[in-house]
């Protein structure tokens, strides 16, 4: 039945009792007790009878309509609340679970099989792209792969090969190496959006982590005159998946190096707080536009003073985002006093039951 | 020098020295083959690390 007509016999049926209700009352207030009074031989004390007994049947029936109101449009929306709530926790990994209809052929369940083939075809439309990166990214890699063993073995063979020419394969061979880099980067992500990318869980030493990141930071950061300080290390023990640990410090403190002005540093802490290790890269930075520094992480996103200045193609921050949350944890970029930005990724010491498993763009 | 005189990929080196999966995007096997030459190959007249434009580097005495 549709929810129009349960609200109509509803209301119809309450009206009819209320119309009862009032000419027994009127019944027994005109018919009976006249008739009782008279038997008796009294008056009646009631002298406006009419009146008091117009102003007590409103004063009883509007209480009673209103209070019934409420509970039968609260028993006949309560399907909708559902379906609300339901749809509000819809996002791109849940689109295939169908929403619950109600029981009867209503219009909550004309709405929620609406909302069940919209979500169909959403995600019918979002596996699309994700087959299509998947395929482009898988069909992007083998010419690459050839063109880089073409120029590869011309250098190797064409040792007799002019000074110009080889410096020109030099600079195709980088921009390949480049690409190369793109297309795996993006093949990750495509992958871990569709869930495709497993995790290990083991017991990782962040501090050791740490101390090595240090290491490899110090050595990147020689060339360009920057100083590297670990201001702090608390031996931390989570569980996750290493070389995905490692991968995300390895991001975050190159980016440091790319982005730090000369002469300026790199300050890394390992803190822990609760349940909570904390990871917090400082470096001095050339100045962000106000407004990047959320949108950083998503992809192909980069500050306006990184473009055509600092080599990368701004996957690097996703790709930290996506192994923090698909960790449990988080991660954000901060503005310091003094020029300096701080990258702070923050991870559960155990991974939680249902951590999300890719990015959302 | 159990690879001596074999063409040695950056994705190898960071592979069997830093035990990486992944292709970190920096170049930081340069930077440390850069200080390693800066040990081994400042003194010594014959060098052993050659780099392999577009492969890797080489440990060899050969030129």
């Amino acid at each position: 039945m549709t929810i129009a007509r349960r609200m109509a016999i509803g209301y119809a049926a309450m009206s009819v009792a209320c119309l009862v209700l009032v000419t027994w009352l009127g019944y027994h207030e005109f018919v009976e007790e006249p008739a009782e009074f008279a038997a008796r031989g009294l008056t009646d004390v009631h002298k406006d009878t009419g009146a008091e007994f117009f102003t007590v049947c409103f004063l009883a029936a509007v209480p009673l309509l209103l209070g019934f109101g409420w509970w039968w449009m609260r028993r006949v929306l309560a399907p909708l609340q559902t379906l609300a709530a339901t749809v509000e926790n819809i996002d791109t990994h849940n689109l295939q679970q169908a929403l619950p209809g109600s029981a009867g052929d209503d219009e909550v369940d004309k709405l929620s099989r609406a909302f069940n083939s919209m979500a169909a075809r959403l995600d019918a439309s979002f596996r699309r792209i994700h087959e299509f990166t998947l395929h482009a990214s898988h069909e992007l890699k083998t010419p690459l792969t050839v063109m880089r063993a073409h120029l590869e073995t011309a250098l190797r063979e064409g040792e007799s090969l002019p000074q110009e020419q080889t410096t020109w394969i030099d600079g195709q061979l980088d921009e390949i190496n480049r690409l190369t880099r793109i297309v795996d980067s993006l093949t990750l992500l495509t992958k871990a959006d569709a869930g495709l990318v497993g995790l290990a869980q083991e017991q990782v030493s962040l501090g050791e982590l740490v101390k090595e990141a240090v290491e490899d930071t110090e050595a990147l950061a020689q060339p360009h005159g920057l100083q590297v300080r670990l201001k702090q290390c608390v031996e931390t023990v989570i569980a996750g998946d290493r070389h995905r640990l490692r991968q995300l410090l390895l991001i975050l403190t190159d980016n440091a190096v790319k982005y730090s002005r000369s002469g300026g540093s790199i300050d890394i802490a390992l803190r822990q707080t609760g349940d909570t290790a904390e990871v917090q890269i400082t470096n001095t930075s050339s100045s962000l536009e106000p407004g990047t520094l959320e949108r950083v992480f998503d992809r192909f996103v980069r500050g306006e003073n990184a473009r055509g200045e600092v080599e990368g193609c701004g996957l690097g921050l996703s790709i930290a985002r996506w192994i923090a949350e698909a960790h449990g944890g988080s991660i954000q970029l901060l503005r310091e006093t003094e020029g300096r930005i701080s990258a702070v990724v923050k991870l559960p010491r155990r991974i939680p039951q249902r951590a999300p498993s890719s990015v959302n763009t | 020098m159990r690879s001596a005189g074999r063409v040695c990929s950056r994705m190898m080196i960071l592979e069997k020295v830093w035990d990486y999966q992944f292709d970190p995007g920096t170049n930081i096997v340069d930077v440390y083959i850069g200080k390693l030459r800066d040990k081994i190959d400042e003194e010594g007249e014959v060098k052993l690390l050659h780099s392999v434009r577009g492969e890797g580097y080489v440990i060899k005495e050969a030129p």
